[in-house]
């Protein structure tokens, strides 16, 4: 069903129009006025008080795990498949630590502790704005003392941020071109495959590996610099160490993460290897010496005694945190072929070096609210107690593979001091991507709930219970489902004052579906007006949100999307007769499948945000209006 | 006999095709480019068991093993490659040395104009069953005539733009042939050939990978390969005229293995991440979600029987063999699993839906499973990582692709630095034994045909 030419309810004006020529915008409206929609009202012409200003504070809310615990990076926004590397990028003699969750982003955290008791601050999203591909390395590629930055050309070549600062004070070039082989040929290699850089022969020139999806490995070396001082490399030979790592079946399929490090202190580097199709970490063991090694050596699962095992893909690295002098065991897990749903939250290890082996100090080195992947926040007093706790729901189990879930953290903030603790999850499972809508929908005094699914529409979950102990029960016969398409994310305002909660529902396609309650505060009847409403299309996995961004007493329109921020569609009708201006962006970092949650966390008069996302994290945006 | 197409017809199209035809040069093979052959190529081709020089049409016929000319590829072709690559280790390489500059020049600008008889004559212009193989390691396309078993044409990528590792990866053909679709997993895109092998549209989309088309509507459908650290979980909805891209979320992680009912409501797709599969029935945007018991399998390709009553996969990591009932579509219903060895590749169906065929990439052979038994009939041994398979119209040939990255199929000749090969088995379905090896470039994938 197409939504009306001329709704009762609601208009779009373009945000192009209004944002290029608020003339426009005039005119606009006048034609609808004209064209004789009665009830359309006019529209405000005073300035708004938009944008609001936000900033993105991972840290501000003190939360805690179930455990009680405190999380460390609360809002971090999550990790599904982290790519870490330490590095001592400011020449403070302690190992900073950057972590690749996205394409392009390269997240930093600064060690604000020490050498040997290590304390790392989020400091971006994206160090120093540059766009590193789908891998990155800091290695000092033209050995002047400072880490160059290495990541991928799309697709699948090799660029370059020189370092023309210092070691203590680090600037990176605008992106060189690729790197490129003796004959001058741009290096190609995989993006899913991660290159790794040492001297390996101990002749002062780098060697560059690079993991084939055959099981070989490709050694380059340098041969300095061509006349713009990009490095060059000559290629050595396609089959090193005549390497060819097989599982037990095919492995010819996958993608790979390498890395070199002497874990046997015998003065030479051994090979690590993950991989798609493996589970743990595999050992190359270098056996010759560092001017003559020697790798043609069967791999084994590392480490020997107790080895790893994760969904796979793992990308490994050493690093002496603690600063005794051995290096510890951390590594990302990518997620292979093993059901990476089981790592969309655990999935950053870091084993200890003990006399014995390793032992495990954490999965989630980088702790924070992460419920694996997907994650949707929102707020509803779900105790009674006069505050507002949040949900946090996700996309799929990582430990029942039929269902997602819904979590739940209570709001025990004190005076002066925010703070979550992690409860039980909620019990309503059995479907996938759960999308839930808080209200009280049956005009009981408690808080039902209206949840979004997959594929299975929105169910109802009626409150049973009570304010303070709620007892959601699926009433199956209110399901509303999609005329077509999946991931219903349904949405409960109302939305023309008539005293009962209607109902919007984003979905997959991005488009949106609004449906009038025509059956009352107490026993709510969706009936659907518009599948397309208002022919608004965000793109993919819409998400609406109501608030009363700009304080003008009616709710204004915010739709979450898969990617490219947050769409806003300002009310500019009224509270009984909307009308919805599509007005741009909100103006902060939203992750890829933005999920926003308004709420004026800080009590200061203006709506901050929540976001959740793919990570599977929430992201914080503070409003710093007021 | 050698199919061809007259010079007439040939430049009818020439302003269309450029070089894909021959302008007429009377005489030019038999008086200076068959004397040639005959006089300083002859000693290579000692091993070519079957093929004559005694003219135009012997030599296009081929050998027992194949073609020796593919018309327009002199690089690509053997009489070429003979000439100029092979190893100094192979006894053969000491003729080549008498072929002098000027001859080679000559060969290979007869090639270049088509290899046209004397007429103008192109060969295997008029070939009507085709089949598409994807050389991934050279960023070229393979056509192969299925009644000659020859390779007959050669469509190199980077002529037409695209990148040395643009690597195609996969083919799909229109039902009626009029035109085949090509995946690029290096290049991220989609690209529209005509039979005429003239690309004539692209779509960009982040790692294609398998592509199957809709027999009943006008859809292509695009999954995806392994080539990122975390590809988007959405199939690809390709409109086959317009090449318009819609995506459809699948939910699970690496969407690759994919299919279709026959009456193109459904399409089957499978993850390589995790034991579960999707059933979309993609006119409402509406999969359908279902998981599969057991370790890690890792499902590589779908094939659905001609009757559409029965679906097939195999697992990669465990080397499970699934058949599903597909009588109701909309609900394929695991049925049994056999054992069928190590990584079980692209299926594909007999046109009488009696048997399927596969390569077990890792176990060097072919085999056979009968539909009705649900077990392993045969199988066929002397592969070397097989990959696609494409039955031909008749039922009487299958040919399945071979990576030979690991040099199992060692060839007849040894080439220059130590370069592998590919090459496509032809399989007589009826004895189940190799009838030739096509030789093709390195790391030949995906087939396909109409």
């Amino acid at each position: 069903m197409k939504s009306q030419g001329c709704s009762k309810w609601v208009r779009t004006l373009r945000a192009s129009e209004h944002a290029k020529n608020p003339f426009r915008v005039i005119l606009g409206l006048a034609a609808v006025l004209f064209a004789g929609c009665a009830t359309t009202q006019e529209i405000s012409l005073e300035a708004p008080t938009f944008p609001p200003s936000y900033v993105h504070e991972v840290y501000g809310i003190e939360v805690l795990n179930s455990d009680g615990e405190i999380l460390d990076h609360p809002f971090h926004g999550g990790l599904n498949l982290p790519r870490p590397q330490f590095v001592d990028i400011d020449g403070d003699a302690d190992l900073d630590l950057f972590v690749q969750e996205l394409t392009g982003y390269v997240k930093y955290f600064e060690n604000t502790g020490s050498a040997t008791d290590p304390s790392f601050t989020w400091r971006s999203d994206q160090y120093r704005n540059l766009d590193v591909g789908e891998w990155y390395r800091f290695v000092d590629l033209d050995q002047d003392g400072d880490y160059d930055l290495m990541g991928e050309t799309p697709f699948s070549y090799v660029r370059l941020f020189r370092n023309e600062g210092t070691p203590t004070a680090p600037s990176f070039s605008a992106p060189l071109d690729s790197l490129r082989d003796a004959e001058g040929v741009p290096l190609f290699m995989d993006r899913q495959n991660i290159p790794t850089i040492t001297d390996l022969d101990c002749d002062g020139l780098l060697d560059l590996f690079i993991g084939r999806v055959s099981g070989t490995v490709l050694h380059y070396e340098s041969i300095g610099s061509d006349d713009s001082g990009l490095p060059r490399f000559a290629l050595v030979t396609n089959r090193f160490e005549d390497i060819e790592i097989v599982g037990m079946f095919a492995t010819l399929h996958g993608a790979n993460a390498l890395t070199f490090h002497d874990v046997d202190n015998d003065g030479d580097e051994d090979l690590f290897w993950g991989d798609f199709f493996e589970a743990g970490v595999l050992l190359i063991a270098n056996t010759g010496t560092c001017a003559d090694p020697n790798l043609r050596n069967e791999p084994i699962a590392y480490p020997p005694d107790d080895p790893v095992k994760t969904s796979g893909y793992n990308s490994v690295l050493f690093a002496d945190l603690d600063g005794d002098g051995d290096s510890e065991l951390l590594f990302g897990v990518l997620g292979g072929a093993f059901n990476p749903n089981t790592s969309a939250a655990e999935n950053f290890y870091h084993l200890d070096r003990t006399p014995d082996g390793y032992t495990l100090k954490t999965k989630t080195l980088l702790s924070g609210i992460d419920v694996g992947a997907d994650s949707y926040p929102v707020f509803a007093d779900l105790d009674g107690d006069g505050d507002q706790d949040v949900l946090v729901s996700n996309k799929i189990s990582a430990q029942d593979f039929e269902t997602g879930e819904i979590f739940y953290f209570e709001n025990i903030s004190d005076s002066g001091t925010l703070r979550w603790q992690q409860r039980e999850p909620l019990d309503i499972g059995g479907h996938y991507n759960l999308a839930p809508a808080i209200a009280d929908l049956d005009a009981d005094g408690d808080l039902d709930m209206l949840v979004g699914t997959w594929n299975k529409g929105s169910l109802y979950f009626r409150n049973d219970g009570t304010p303070s102990t709620p007892n959601f029960v699926l009433d199956e016969s209110n399901t509303v489902t999609l005329t077509r398409g999946s991931n219903s994310t349904p949405a409960l305002v109302d939305i023309d004052a008539d005293g009962d909660l209607d109902l919007f529902i984003g979905e997959s396609s991005g488009d949106l579906n609004f449906y009038l309650n025509n059956g009352g505060p107490n026993a709510p009847k969706f009936d659907l007006v518009s599948d397309k409403f208002e022919e608004i299309d965000v793109g993919r996995r819409s998400v609406p949100r109501f608030a009363d961004l700009d304080g003008d007493g009616d709710q204004d329109l915010i739709l979450g999307r898969e990617a490219d921020g947050v769409v806003l569609y300002m009310n500019q009708g009224t509270a009984q007769a909307p009308l919805f201006v599509e007005s741009g962006t909100l103006p902060a970092p939203f992750p890829i499948l933005a999920v926003p949650a308004f709420i004026d966390i800080d009590n200061d008069g203006d709506l901050d945000v929540f976001s959740g996302g793919l990570g599977g994290g929430l992201l914080f945006f503070r409003n710093t209006q007021h | 006999m050698i199919r061809k197409s007259s010079v007439s017809f040939a430049l009818l199209f020439a302003a269309i095709t450029g070089p894909a035809l021959a302008q007429s040069m009377p005489g030019v093979f038999s008086h200076e480019v068959l004397p040639i052959i005959q006089e300083k190529f002859q000693p290579l081709l000692e091993r070519e068991t079957g093929l004559t020089l005694e003219s135009w049409e012997t030599l296009m016929a081929g050998s027992d093993h194949g073609e020796v000319v593919i018309p327009y590829d002199s690089d690509g072709s053997l009489l070429i490659r003979l000439a100029t690559q092979l190893s100094s280790e192979d006894p053969l390489s000491m003729h080549a040395a008498h072929i002098s500059e000027e001859d080679l020049s000559t060969v290979r600008s007869w090639i270049e104009r088509g290899a046209p008889s004397d007429d103008g004559d192109i060969a295997y212009s008029d070939a009507s069953n085709l089949l598409y193989a994807c050389i991934q390691g050279a960023a070229q396309l393979t056509v192969i005539d299925m009644d000659a078993n020859l390779v007959i044409r050669t469509i190199d990528l980077q002529e037409l733009g695209f990148t040395a590792d643009s690597r195609p990866h996969h083919v799909a053909v229109e039902p009626d042939g009029s035109a085949f679709y090509v995946s690029l997993i290096g290049d991220d895109a989609v690209l529209k050939f005509n039979r005429e092998n003239e690309l004539i549209d692209q779509v960009a989309f982040e790692r294609p990978g398998m592509l199957v088309v809709n027999p009943a509507g006008h859809q292509l459908f695009v999954g995806r390969s392994m080539k990122a650290v975390n590809p988007p979980q959405r199939i690809g909805i390709i409109e086959r005229e317009s090449l318009d891209l819609e995506e459809l979320d699948v939910f699970f992680p690496r969407p690759h293995a994919l299919a279709i009912d026959p009456t193109g409501t459904y399409v089957y797709v499978g993850s390589l991440a995790e034991n579960r599969m999707a059933t979309v029935d993609y006119a409402s945007e509406s999969p359908e979600l279902q998981s599969i018991e057991g370790d890690t399998h890792t499902l590589v390709q779908f094939a659905v029987s001609p009757d559409g009553q029965t679906m097939v996969v195999g697992g990669q990591l465990t080397g499970e063999f699934f058949f599903f009932d597909t009588s109701n579509p909309a609900t394929p219903t695991l049925v049994e699993s056999i054992k069928v060895g190590m990584a079980p590749w692209h299926p594909v169906f007999s046109p009488d839906g009696s048997v399927v065929w596969f390569g077990n990439k890792m176990g060097n052979r072919a085999t056979v499973v009968d539909i009705a038994e649900r077990a392993v009939v045969a199988t066929v041994e002397g592969l070397s990582e097989p990959h696609g398979a494409a039955i031909s119209p008749d039922g009487r040939t299958v040919y399945i692709s071979n990576n030979n990255l690991n040099g199992a199929y060692h060839g007849r000749y040894t080439w220059q630095d130590g370069y592998l090969p590919g090459a496509i088995a032809v399989i007589d379905s009826e004895s189940r034994e190799i009838t030739r090896m096509l030789e093709v470039g390195p790391n030949p994938t995906g087939l396909g045909t109409r």
